[in-house]
Formats: C-alpha cells, sequence, structure tokens
C-alpha cells in the first residue's frame, strides 16, 4: 500500500513539507535570496513589532476579515435561500450568480475600478439617482476598505452553492413538523433551516477566514495598497518585502505569524462550534 | 480458465512498473544522443561549435515583446550556434528573477531598469573586462546619463538597452491650453507659475467632480530620481554610499508634490490614479481632460495611438525646482545584464555586445517602435517626423542644463516604493515631510548597510 501513495508522499515531503521547514528556518535569517541567508535570532520577529507599517497591515486585514467574512456568510445563505424557492428560471439565476467565480480575478478587478469610479462609475451614477452623492470609493482612505469588502460580496457564488446544498437537505418533515407547532415562517427559518445549515456556515466562515487572512490580488491590482496604505494587506505587504525589497527572511517570518493566527483561529472556531453547529443524524 | 501463472501479481505489476520509471528517469537524464557527423556545420554553420542556448528575460509582451524577440532573432542569424529564448516575465520580472536565481536556475541574461539591486547583492557579473576588451562596443556611443544605470561600487554590470531616451518631460494639452488663453512661448519655468496655468486649466463642476484636471503631478512622483533631478540633489550617492532623503531639498519636493494635492483634494488624485490603472500617462479617456502632465519619451508616442485624434501635445522641461534657472531632465534607460549562475558568460555577453549595434536596435526598433538611446542610433531616426513632440526627449539629452540618469541604488524598488507612499502621505497631510523622510533616510541606510556587509 506504501508503495502505491509513494509518490504522494514524495510529493507531499519535497514539495510542501520541505518548503515549509526551509520558510521556517529563513524567518530566522537574513535572506535576499540572492546570497546565502545569515542567521539572525529572532530578529525578524522582534522588528516586526516595531514596523508602523507591518502593524497597519495587520489592522487593514482584520478589518477586512470581520467585515467581510460574516458579510459574505450573510449574503451567500440570503442568495441561497432566495435560490431554494420555487422560483421561475430558478437555474439560469443560480448560474448567473456563479459566475463570477469562473471570471478571472484581474478581470473582476478591472470592473470593480470602473464601477467605483467616483466621477463616472456606476454606482455614483445609481446613488445620484436618489439624490446621494457618492464617495471616492477607491481614492479615500475612508472608503477603500468599504470598496473592496463590497466587491468581495460579488465572490460568494462558491458559498452559494454550499448553502443551496444544505438547504436542499433539510428534511420537509421538520417544516410540516413546526408548521404544525404553529410556527410562522420567520420561526421556521430561525429554528429549523439555520440549525439544519450550520455545518455550511461552518464551512464558509472557516474558508471565508483562511481566505480573508490571505487576500491580496483584489488590492493589489485595485489600489496597490493604497491610498496612503489604507489596503495594504497582510499579504501584500509579506509579498513586497520577500520579493520587491529583497527581504525574504523578514516575510517569512510575517507567513509564520500569519499561519499561527489563521491555525488559532480556526481552532477556536472548532472549539465553539460543538455549541452552535447541529449535524445531522446527532443524537 | 485463468491460471497462477497468467495473473499479474501485484509485486510483479510494481516491479514492471518501477523498472519502466526507472529506464524514462534515466532516459530523461542522459547526456543528448552525441552529434552526428555534419550535425554542427548544418546547425551552427560553423563546424564544430558547440550549440548554446541563452535564457534572456524582459518585462514587455504585445509588441514590446515581439521587438525583443526579433532582436533575438537577428543576433542568432548571426550567430547560429547560439539559441536565444526569449521570455516575457511581465511586471513581476524582478520576482521572478529572484525565485529562479534562489532555485539556483536564473536565466542567462535579464533586462531590468537597473543593475544595482542585483549587483550590490552579488548576482550580476561584471563586464568592465569584456567592455575593455571588446571591438564592438562604444561606451562614448552612449548618453552619459543612462550608463550611471550599469554603476555599482566603480564597476559596470550590464549595457543600456532598450527604451533609452528621456523619462521626464512636461506635457501640456494645447487645445486646453489655448482654450485658456496661455502663452506657449511663456511656459511655466518654476512651481508657482506651473500653479498658475494648472488653476487657469482646472475645471471644476458644483458637485466637486473634476472635468478639467489643471496639473496631473503624478508622472514626476513616479521615481525619486525625477524629484532628484528636478531638486538638484541626487537622492542616493552611489560614490559615498548615502542617502539625501532627510535633506531641505525632498522636504521641499514633498511640499510641492502636496501643493498640487491640495488644488483638487488628495482623494480626487489618489482616485485619478486608480482610474488610470496604474499608468502615469492619461489614460486615451482621460487624455483630453488633463491640461498638464508628466511623463516620458513614451508620452507622444502613446497619446499618438490613443488620444483623441484632434489633440495635440506640447512638451518642455519641468521646471527647476532648486531655482537655478536649469532645465532638469531624467534620463532613464532599461538595462541588459548577465546573471552570476549563467553557464554561458562569454555567449551572454556577445549579446550583450550586439544589443549595442544600430543593427539590432533598428530591428527593435522596426518590430516594436522601441528607441534606443545610443548617440548613432538617435542620429539614425528623423525624430521629429515620428511623433510630434518625441523631438523633445532626444534634444533633451543635449539641451538639458541638468540631465542625470537613475541612481546606482541597490535599494531602488524600496526607496521607490516608499517615497511614492510618502508623497500621497504627505499629499493626504498624514504625515509630516521632515519625520517621514527621516523614518525613510533611516530605513534605507539600515538596508544599505545589510548590502555593504555582505
Amino acid at each position: 500500500m506504501l508503495a502505491f501513495i509513494s509518490p504522494w508522499i514524495l510529493g507531499f515531503l519535497g514539495f510542501f513539507v520541505y518548503p515549509l521547514l526551509l520558510s521556517l528556518y529563513y524567518s530566522f535569517t537574513e535572506y535576499n535570496l540572492l546570497q546565502p541567508p545569515k542567521f539572525v535570532g529572532l530578529t525578524n520577529y522582534v522588528n516586526l513589532t516595531e514596523d508602523s507599517h507591518y502593524l497597519n497591515a495587520v489592522g487593514n486585514t482584520l478589518y477586512f476579515v470581520v467585515f467581510s467574512v460574516p458579510l459574505g456568510v450573510l449574503t451567500a445563505f440570503i442568495i441561497a435561500f432566495l435560490l431554494n424557492q420555487q422560483l421561475r428560471l430558478r437555474v439560469l439565476l443560480r448560474m448567473i450568480f456563479y459566475i463570477p467565480i469562473v471570471v478571472p480575478i484581474s478581470a473582476t478587478a478591472i470592473l470593480w475600478m470602473w464601477i467605483f469610479n467616483s466621477n463616472w462609475g456606476l454606482l455614483n451614477n445609481l446613488l445620484a439617482l436618489i439624490g446621494i452623492q457618492g464617495p471616492s470609493w477607491l481614492g479615500s482612505p475612508t472608503w477603500s476598505k468599504p470598496s473592496l469588502v463590497i466587491m468581495q460580496l460579488w465572490l460568494v457564488g462558491g458559498s452559494v452553492l454550499i448553502f443551496l446544498a444544505a438547504l436542499q437537505d433539510v428534511p420537509r418533515a421538520l417544516y410540516d413538523a413546526a408548521m404544525v407547532d404553529g410556527a410562522n415562517a420567520v420561526r421556521r427559518v430561525w429554528h429549523v433551516t439555520i440549525p439544519m445549515v450550520t455545518p455550511a456556515i461552518l464551512f464558509s466562515l472557516l474558508t471565508g477566514l483562511i481566505a480573508a487572512f490571505q487576500t491580496f490580488a483584489n488590492a493589489w491590482i485595485m489600489t496597490g495598497g493604497g491610498p496612503i496604505r489604507s489596503t495594504e494587506f497582510y499579504v501584500l505587504y509579506l509579498y513586497e518585502n520577500g520579493f520587491r525589497f529583497f527581504r525574504m527572511g523578514y516575510a517569512s517570518s510575517m507567513a509564520w505569524i500569519l499561519f499561527g493566527a489563521v491555525v488559532v483561529v480556526t481552532v477556536i472556531l472548532f472549539r465553539t462550534s460543538a455549541r452552535w453547529v447541529y449535524y445531522g443524524g446527532e443524537g | 480458465m485463468r491460471t497462477q501463472d497468467q495473473r499479474l501479481s501485484r509485486r510483479t505489476f510494481l516491479k514492471v512498473t518501477g523498472m519502466g520509471v526507472t529506464i524514462a528517469a534515466a532516459a530523461a537524464c542522459a547526456p543528448a544522443a552525441a552529434p552526428q557527423a555534419g550535425d554542427d556545420e548544418t546547425a551552427s554553420g560553423q563546424p564544430g561549435a558547440e550549440q548554446i542556448d541563452l535564457d534572456y528575460w524582459y518585462i514587455w509582451g504585445g509588441g514590446g515583446g515581439e521587438g525583443q524577440v526579433a532582436g533575438c532573432d537577428l543576433f542568432t542569424e548571426h550567430n547560429p550556434h547560439i539559441t536565444m529564448h526569449p521570455l516575457t516575465a511581465g511586471g513581476v520580472i524582478l520576482d521572478k528573477t529572484l525565485a529562479a536565481f534562489a532555485a539556483g536556475d536564473p536565466p542567462d541574461l535579464v533586462d531590468l531598469i537597473l543593475c544595482a539591486p542585483l549587483a550590490g547583492r552579488g548576482a550580476l557579473i561584471a563586464v568592465d573586462d569584456y567592455i575593455e576588451s571588446s571591438s564592438v562596443v562604444d561606451l562614448e556611443n552612449y548618453q552619459p546619463a543612462h550608463l550611471e544605470a550599469v554603476n555599482w561600487a566603480g564597476e559596470r554590470w550590464g549595457l543600456p538597452a532598450n527604451e533609452g531616451l528621456g523619462w521626464l518631460g512636461l506635457a501640456r494639452n494645447r487645445n486646453l491650453v489655448q482654450e485658456a488663453g496661455l502663452d506657449e512661448d511663456a511656459l511655466p519655468t518654476d512651481f508657482e507659475e506651473l500653479h498658475a496655468w494648472a488653476g487657469a486649466l482646472e475645471e471644476i463642476d458644483d458637485d466637486g467632480n473634476v472635468q478639467v484636471l489643471g496639473m496631473d503631478i503624478r508622472g514626476i512622483l513616479t521615481y525619486p530620481d525625477c524629484w532628484s533631478v528636478v531638486m538638484g540633489k541626487r537622492y542616493f550617492d552611489g560614490e559615498t554610499f548615502e542617502y539625501n532623503f532627510d535633506s531641505d531639498e525632498f522636504a521641499e519636493a514633498l511640499q510641492i508634490s502636496k501643493s498640487f494635492y491640495d488644488r483638487v483634494g488628495a482623494e480626487k488624485i489618489a482616485e485619478f490614479k486608480a482610474a488610470q490603472e496604474g499608468q502615469p500617462i492619461p489614460s486615451p479617456s482621460a487624455a483630453g481632460k488633463v491640461g498638464l502632465f508628466t511623463g516620458g519619451s513614451w508620452t507622444p508616442g502613446s497619446l499618438a495611438l490613443n488620444a483623441r485624434e484632434d489633440l495635440e501635445f506640447g512638451f518642455s522641461f519641468v521646471p527647476d525646482g532648486a531655482g537655478e534657472g536649469k532645465s532638469p531632465f531624467f534620463a532613464g534607460t532599461h538595462t541588459a545584464m548577465i546573471l552570476n549562475g549563467s553557464e554561458n558568460v562569454d555567449a551572454a555577453w556577445q549579446f550583450l555586445e550586439f544589443t549595442s549595434t544600430d543593427e539590432y536596435n533598428r530591428r527593435v526598433y522596426d518590430v516594436s517602435g522601441f528607441i534606443m538611446g545610443t548617440k548613432s542610433f538617435i542620429e539614425s531616426l528623423d525624430m521629429s517626423s515620428l511623433y510630434p513632440g518625441l523631438d523633445f526627449y532626444t534634444t533633451g539629452l543635449s539641451e538639458g542644463t541638468r540631465v542625470w540618469g537613475i541612481a546606482s541604488d541597490p535599494n531602488w524598488y524600496l526607496a521607490w516604493d516608499e517615497f511614492l507612499a510618502l508623497e500621497e502621505e504627505v499629499g493626504f497631510g498624514t504625515t509630516d515631510p521632515g519625520e517621514g523622510l527621516q523614518i525613510l533616510q533611516e530605513k534605507l541606510t539600515t538596508e544599505l548597510a545589510k548590502v555593504l556587509d555582505a
């Protein structure tokens, strides 16, 4: 049996474990990718605590995680819930909501740059119709992060599919029983639908959190981290340090801190999930 | 009926598979088959010459990339035993080069803006000896300012190649200028006059939207080298290895930059920047809505290709921020260099040498429109007939009274990025110029110490 899985094991060791351990080592070195790494102990980690740009990137990323993940899960659930109703053109609508997922992120980013343009963009023109003068979405440090959060909602198609599958798995009998007990539509959603889709909520939250911590492409293409570093997210700053500023050791230490943070958040989420996630078939 | 002998056991299957994989691996690792008699002559035209492959990476795709491929093909026509493998590495060329170097498989040649970041970290081959013994390369034929980009620590690490004219001029939309009644015979000579022009050209509607931007300051902000030449103070001294960001000149540069942010509001400038998708030249749609802007020798060509046909543009020197009445001109270029680790350094030098010839530059120009700044090649083109205004970027090299090249700064990318961010922070009023410059100075000095220590 070992022989059969040995190609995978070799690949896993060579292309995953080895680079992983190497990056851990690099995090304790000064390494510019061109010369041999020089061991500097914990210097990189200590320097991070004094790097205002790093702390700014941490703050930006936390903002993005805190707002984009719950909003994304909520939006995906609502869309899936609506798509689960007996609507005409339901199949077409499901496909439409999934299309953004298959559009390259660069194309999506350019599209949203047009939408957000304060002078002639779609969003501000729509707001103008109801008498609101829209802000300078990508040009304002106040609005740049919310803009990227809003844009992220465009990409909830994957979660919508998962919620849709979960919703279709909710036994009809539970709704019938709730109706017999006199539960109205809101109560049925609150007491039947939501508990039954909590595994999907956990999954969406978890994958959303991991993706949000690593957000990169939108900011890289749309704002370059600006204005005034307001969208300079963690991985963007990590990438710049590693591949533009010749500080791969420093970037590696950033990567390991991010890894630690994601692990902690994941563990917390799993630990608390026993209290709010209901798996069908449990006693 | 199947017998025990006929059945393929798991052990036998694994043996056969393992043997097959081993044979395939051995075949892949084996040296290429010995050439047959006559192969050499057929392939290279030079009996007995060893066939050499060279990897050459550059940034450009599209027409620019096609020009590089054409130049490589021409080189191979002259040197049939050398096969070039040109590759568009795109905007992330530095990242790719670093990763390839770290992986132990760098390209033989790479075209970047300057040599110092790689040379300072031991990644390049010095070419002084090659230049000295070359009968092809004539340093006198290069613009002195362009040669600054190949220096590091008193040695040369490459040759200027591709897109080498001027990288800083003040462009004006002549239609808007004439509509505003401004006198084109009395162009702005200092930043106060530039503000007056910007004010006369500006048009902002009642909602605060910029209909016409008087002066788009972004071009001049692109590189700290631009401010160096405008303010008459080099941000990095490649001889003493010192940064000068903590100087009055750079504090004043930031104030000047802020004054243009303040004209229409920092958010509008940032929005405008975002809408241009990172390009310092106004996009085709915005070209008719910007009165004044700064850009390099690519600007007239881009405008001629993209802007509305009825628009006319004029080009002149950016005002002298030092108040010395000089004509500042930033002469940037791209630079081809040989990476340490190339297994064919002599052949790579042959290519580098070839890039200095008019024949190579003509081929690249014919395909891509790229204009190399060697004196003989510039003389071979009628600049005034190519694009209206392009000749300014040629004559600027000789008529400019302060003509500087790219700083030979090993931390150029960091300096560029951080200074650009600082300009924006000052523009938004979130950072004090003096404090920001001091932090930048310290950061770069720390990074420089690492380079010098290594």
